[in-house]
């Protein structure tokens, strides 16, 4: 097969035009995800992508399951990026706050509740989230809201919300002599942004596997 | 000397002196109690030995003398077998009983006599207190009503009053295990409550009605109260919680009639703040030298560095001692802290009048794995060499029985009395432990299967010491665990901790062992693996017989000589308590646990912790995964008692 | 110093001038002995005096050696000669011309064996000079990098005389102190040029080092192991003073900061905006995130030697961090302009 310089000149055009545009798309498509045009900078928090969400407008995300009316309140919000690079983020915080002195390394719980199930007190969204942290809760969850910036909040729910990834395999949960079935890695064998990544078979008190 | 004396002859070598107000025969004479010399005289023989006489070691149970108005002076019911007027049962903290009616031969006829639910789901670490008919219990900072105090009729079970103290429930985020109480206290017609959220409390024992309150602490500095208060010549003595929280600990002594602060003694600090002058000796040279609780921390980390006083207090009238231990320094890093940290992981003996320390002696210098060492000092009288000693008997949080002098702080033993690896030895020259430099945490590095772990090889639970036996019945655990450090940040009403930890069962799989332990032969006698941390406290009487509960819902009765199982009862939900017995007004024995797992250990069962998260808890998690599988919480009182005719034949043996 | 740089250009032979990056570095080392003036010379250190001694001599040894084989290379490229009548045996043609071939490749040979096995030996006394320092170091100083900035221990066997601060070491003049290096999160590199003793800090691990000065004076240091972003705003300073006001330094920066101030708004503000993340000793505030504070105002540089401590750049820091150092762990707090003064003020008392 034979090519002339224009049919050559033409496919290597249109290639170019498909790879740009396909670049584009990658680009879009965490965007549109996040609803955030401006994601934050890799490495920083606090640079461009200060949150647009006011506590205020959070406010209005209820906490109770029961609405007068049944009508279904829940705002919608642009909430910032919940990603892996705030998750990562969220981790640090989580240990340079001392968040870890209660919920635990990988959350799994102390003086406050674990994090690591897919239980919360008050609420599981991110919006909820966001504000047990912001405003802290009575039964001793400190408020937080004066003291961190709110990117740092946010982060935070991004790493939590990781932590409480924990497989499910029925609706209930079961306890008996044969489960739970599994267990993390622990903290000091294996750290990681996403520790539910990494499982091994229920101990039972014994000493774990490596 | 005469009782004593023949005394010490049966005790073929080894005298106890206990309880130990006996000894001052001016505060024995305003006393209703009457002492009965011979050990194993039945109770229902009265005697009227006069005041006067030199004390004796041996207060034998009595039945009550209705002619007479009932004792309500700590110094007195501490002597009489009826009553169980202090979590630790009298001031050498012995936990023995003279009563007979319940022994080895009849105690697997126990019964339940009554139950009553304290209605709060979390850890009950409490003593429940016997006074004149009446049995006072208080339950954990949880539930509707938290710290609740009940007064009941022992002999029918009837609730009399109940009293709830105002809670701030953000308490409960800042206390490190569970919301535990480990028990009130009782002196002149009071009931002494001390509150997770800092406030001492007096309660009249008969109407429930409040007499004073008293705040102690700071919720937002990390303090709490979770130990049982001790009442020593009108002070109530009370001290703090919070060594994961960088709490600096201190033990405050609250006059019994007003609820004022008479003196407040710090761990560390400043000599004049730790309440050290000229009356203090320090058993060993490091011991000695001005401001040890600033000089021994990095500038300013003493303000912060735990030594929190959250356990047992003993006391001997004839020195005029107190005896406490202070909690872990803080944090868990010990490479933010070099030196050795003084006076945490320290023994104190003070001078309960003035506060004043006479001496200090610290078994964990620059404390590497969390050994709080406020685990009880048993006050007695040991021959040792054919010496009779005045000593302390602690079994230490790291593994090793420490046998003291108590007059000077010196120690006379110590030896490991479960699987220790961190610790080698002691050197008796130096007091200092003698460490396995190989295991030392260095940051962001894990060290592996060190034994014991973080909460020792005993935590909290208190022992028992029978002066009849002569032996020392330990309940306590048998964990190992990996251990990685972290720089972690003080941030005011947080943790600070620095560490993540995950235990697990010692060598051979068990958990907890329940064992009598013989402090002059230096060795274990009998022991009973047990398959979870035995977390509750244990008791021995003339019975022969020593209880304890555990974690998977038994509470036992064993034969106080050979260990062997004599009777067990299956209660509602795990046992983390303090077993206790005492008579009622109709003259039968009781023996008295609140049931109700939690507590450190047990926290995996009651609160909101993973069981596939091993870090949990401190690291306790990993350890107790198994544990909700065969638990939940639950608080009851149980009270158990022989049936009428068992108890007719006892009296007539 | 650039314009004085530009004066002397016109001199310079014209090969050197195509390379200028390589000229400009030379005439900074040319240019000592102000530290102030070529603050990253190493070439006139105040260090151990045989290591600059070394590397003069090799770099001496050096430019001849590319000077002299340049030369030959030019001559050989650009000589005149005759062209070969053939095509055939070139090479032969070539050498012989050259005279005898073989001698000429011995005394290469020799000669480059000789100077490098020189230069090897001298290289291998002078390491084995500086492995330790010349006497026992009294002082001990943990440098623990961080992104981006350097937190300085002063160790010692007794825990009362330990210290942390941050991006300056102070040293006396004529000891050798020892260095501890850890990293907190990434390999960085710690290096006073002028003083030598470049080491990499590596997380999980402790290296050590050493480092003298004989002069007192101020030795700018800088990351020298690229670790992010920031990683050129990583500098620190290095001050060198005489034994006794060495001595009172460290007592002062012993001291706590007053508590007296404690209810002034200045430190409730500082509590509520600063205290999670930084240490100031003797009050409650006690992050470890970023930099102790407690002697703030003693330091002359913020943010890693990125700026001067003066009022009107701290302000602008506190206030936009983000702005100045982007990606650095502060972050841009919501904070007002009266909260800013306040805490601008209560800094000012932490001296």
């Amino acid at each position: 097969m034979r090519f002339g310089k224009p049919t050559i000149v033409t496919l290597a055009a249109g290639l170019l035009m498909l790879t740009f545009s396909a670049q584009i798309f990658a680009e879009d498509k965490p965007n549109a995800e996040t609803n955030n045009p401006e994601a934050p900078p890799p490495t920083s928090s606090s640079d461009a992508g200060m949150s647009t969400i006011s506590p205020e407008q959070l406010l209005k995300v209820p906490v109770s399951g029961l609405t007068p009316g049944a009508v279904d309140a829940r705002p919608k919000l642009n909430l910032p990026p919940i990603d892996e690079k705030a998750a990562q983020r969220g981790m640090e915080n989580f240990a340079s706050f001392n968040c870890v002195g209660c919920h635990m390394g990988n959350g799994g719980g102390g003086m406050g509740p674990a994090l690591s199930n897919h239980a919360f007190i008050y609420g599981s969204s991110p919006e909820n989230i966001f504000l047990s942290i912001y405003q802290g809760r009575p039964n001793g969850m400190p408020a937080w809201g004066t003291v961190l910036p709110e990117d740092a909040i946010w982060d935070l729910v991004a790493y939590i919300k990781n932590l409480s990834n924990a497989p499910v395999s029925q609706w209930g949960s079961t306890v008996s002599s044969t489960s739970p079935a599994i267990e993390q890695v622990p903290v000091e064998i294996k750290a990681g942004a996403n520790p539910w990544q990494y499982t091994q078979k229920f101990s039972k008190g014994q000493k774990p596997q490596e | 000397m005469g009782v004593t004396q023949r005394l010490a002859g049966l005790a073929s070598g080894i005298l106890i002196a206990a309880p130990l107000a006996f000894a001052s025969p001016v505060r024995a004479q305003d006393q209703s109690q009457k002492p009965v010399p011979e050990a194993n005289t039945p109770p229902t023989a009265p005697n009227n030995t006069a005041p006067s006489t030199p004390p004796t070691n041996a207060a034998s149970p009595k039945t009550q003398n209705d002619t007479e108005k009932q004792s309500t002076d700590i110094s007195s019911l501490i002597k009489d077998d009826n009553q169980w007027p202090m979590a630790a049962k009298n001031y050498a903290n012995t936990r023995f009983s003279h009563l007979n009616q319940i022994n080895k031969d009849n105690v697997g006829q126990l019964r339940m006599a009554w139950s009553f639910s304290l209605g709060t789901p979390r850890g009950q670490e409490a003593a429940p207190l016997a006074v004149n008919g009446t049995l006072y219990v208080v339950g954990p900072y949880a539930g509707v009503h938290p710290n609740q105090v009940f007064a009941l009729d022992i002999a029918t079970g009837d609730l009399k009053w109940s009293y709830a103290p105002k809670p701030d429930p953000a308490a409960q985020g800042v206390a490190c295990c569970d919301v535990v109480t480990r028990g009130l206290a009782y002196d002149k017609g009071k009931i002494f409550l001390n509150t997770l959220d800092d406030f001492s409390v007096a309660i009249d024992a008969n109407t429930g009605k409040e007499l004073w309150h008293t705040k102690l602490g700071d919720i937002n500095k990390g303090e709490t109260i979770t130990m049982a208060p001790v009442v020593v010549k009108g002070k109530v003595l009370v001290g703090c919680s919070g060594g994961e929280m960088g709490v600096r600990g201190w033990l405050a002594a609250v006059d019994e009639e007003t609820g004022k602060i008479v003196w407040r003694a710090y761990s560390t600090g400043p000599d004049a703040e730790v309440l050290i002058g000229k009356d203090y000796h320090g058993p060993y040279d490091w011991l000695n030298g001005k401001d040890l609780g600033v000089k021994t921390w990095p500038p300013d980390k003493w303000k912060i560095g735990g030594g929190t006083v959250w356990g047992w207090i003993s006391y001997d009238p004839d020195l005029n001692l107190i005896y406490y231990g202070t909690s872990n320094p803080g944090t868990w890093n010990h490479e933010q802290r070099p030196g050795d940290n003084l006076f945490s992981s320290t023994i104190f003996a003070r001078n309960p009048d003035t506060g004043m320390a006479k001496w200090a002696y610290q078994p964990d210098p620059h404390d590497l794995w969390d050994y709080d060492e406020i685990n009880e000092a048993i006050v007695a009288d040991l021959t040792i060499d054919n010496q009779v000693r005045k000593v302390l008997i602690h079994p230490g949080r790291d593994g090793f029985m420490y046998v003291i002098d108590r007059a000077t702080g010196k120690v006379i033993s110590a030896d490991a009395y479960d699987y220790v690896n961190s610790i080698k030895s002691v050197d008796l020259n130096t007091g200092r432990p003698v460490l396995d430099e190989a295991l030392t945490p260095s940051l962001g590095k894990t060290v592996r299967n060190v034994c014991p772990a973080s909460p020792g090889a005993k935590d909290w639970q208190p022992s028992a010491w029978s002066p009849e036996t002569k032996l020392l019945y330990v309940p306590h655990q048998h964990l190992c665990m990996n251990f990685k450090t972290s720089n972690v940040g003080y941030i005011e009403g947080t943790p600070y901790v620095g560490a993540d930890v995950d235990m697990f069962a010692g060598p051979g799989g068990y958990r907890g062992e329940f064992m009598a332990w013989d402090p002059v032969q230096r060795k274990k006698v009998w022991s009973i693996k047990e398959k979870y941390p035995v977390w509750s406290g244990a008791l021995v009487t003339a019975g022969d017989v020593a209880f304890y509960g555990t974690m998977d819902r038994w509470f036992k009765a064993v034969d106080a000589k050979s260990g062997k199982e004599l009777w067990k009862f299956r209660t509602g939900s795990g046992i983390i308590g303090q077993p206790v017995t005492f008579s009622g007004s109709d003259g039968t024995q009781y023996v008295a646990i609140i049931s109700g797992v939690g507590g450190w250990s047990g926290a995996i069962a009651v609160a909101e912790l993973d069981a596939r998260v091993r870090n949990g808890a401190l690291g306790f998690t990993g350890a107790m995964q198994d544990l909700p599988a065969v638990t939940v919480g639950g608080a009851t009182l149980n009270v158990f008692a022989l049936p009428k005719n068992q108890q007719k034949a006892a009296s007539a043996e | 110093m650039w314009s004085a740089i530009g004066a002397d250009w016109g001199r310079q032979p014209r090969i050197l001038r195509s390379s200028q990056a390589l000229g400009a570095l030379l005439l900074q080392f040319y240019a000592a002995p102000a530290s102030a003036k070529a603050p990253l010379s190493f070439l006139s250190g105040a260090g151990p005096r045989n290591v600059s001694t070394l590397t003069w001599g090799v770099l001496i040894i050096s430019v001849l050696v590319v000077i002299i084989t340049t030369a030959i290379l030019l001559f050989a490229t650009f000589a005149r000669r005759e062209r070969p009548p053939s095509s055939t045996s070139k090479e032969r043609q070539l050498v012989s011309r050259a005279g005898n071939p073989v001698s000429v490749i011995y005394a290469g040979l020799i000669l480059s064996t000789v100077v490098l096995f020189g230069v090897t030996i001298w290289t291998m006394m002078t390491l084995a000079d500086i492995a330790a320092p010349p006497s026992k170091p009294s002082i001990t100083v943990e440098v623990t990098g961080h992104q981006w900035w350097w937190e300085v221990r002063y160790l010692s066997d007794d825990p009362s005389q330990i210290f942390t601060t941050a991006n300056e070491i102070h040293i006396p003049v004529g000891e050798p102190v020892a260095i501890k290096l850890r990293s907190a999160d990434v390999i960085h590199s710690f290096w006073v040029p002028a003083l030598s003793g470049k080491t990499d800090t590596i997380p999980g691990q402790t290296n050590t080092t050493w480092i003298l000065a004989d002069r007192a004076g101020t030795y700018r240091g800088q990351c020298t192991e690229y670790c992010g972003l920031q990683h050129a705003h990583m500098g620190f300073e290095l001050v060198a003073m005489p034994k006794e006001k060495f001595e009172s330094w460290r007592k002062d920066q012993l001291r706590s900061a007053s508590e007296k101030s404690l209810a002034s708004p200045g430190q409730r503000a500082f509590m509520q905006k600063c205290a999670v993340c930084h240490t100031v000793r003797g009050t409650r505030a006690g992050g470890r995130v970023g930099p102790d504070l407690t002697h703030l105002m003693t330091r002359s540089t913020i943010a890693a030697g990125t700026l001067p401590n003066r009022i009107g750049y701290l302000s602008g820091w506190i206030a936009d961090p983000q702005h100045v150092k982007p990606g650095s762990k502060m972050p841009r707090l919501d904070i007002n302009g009266q909260d800013l003064a306040q805490v601008r003020s209560y800094l000012e008392t932490l001296n």
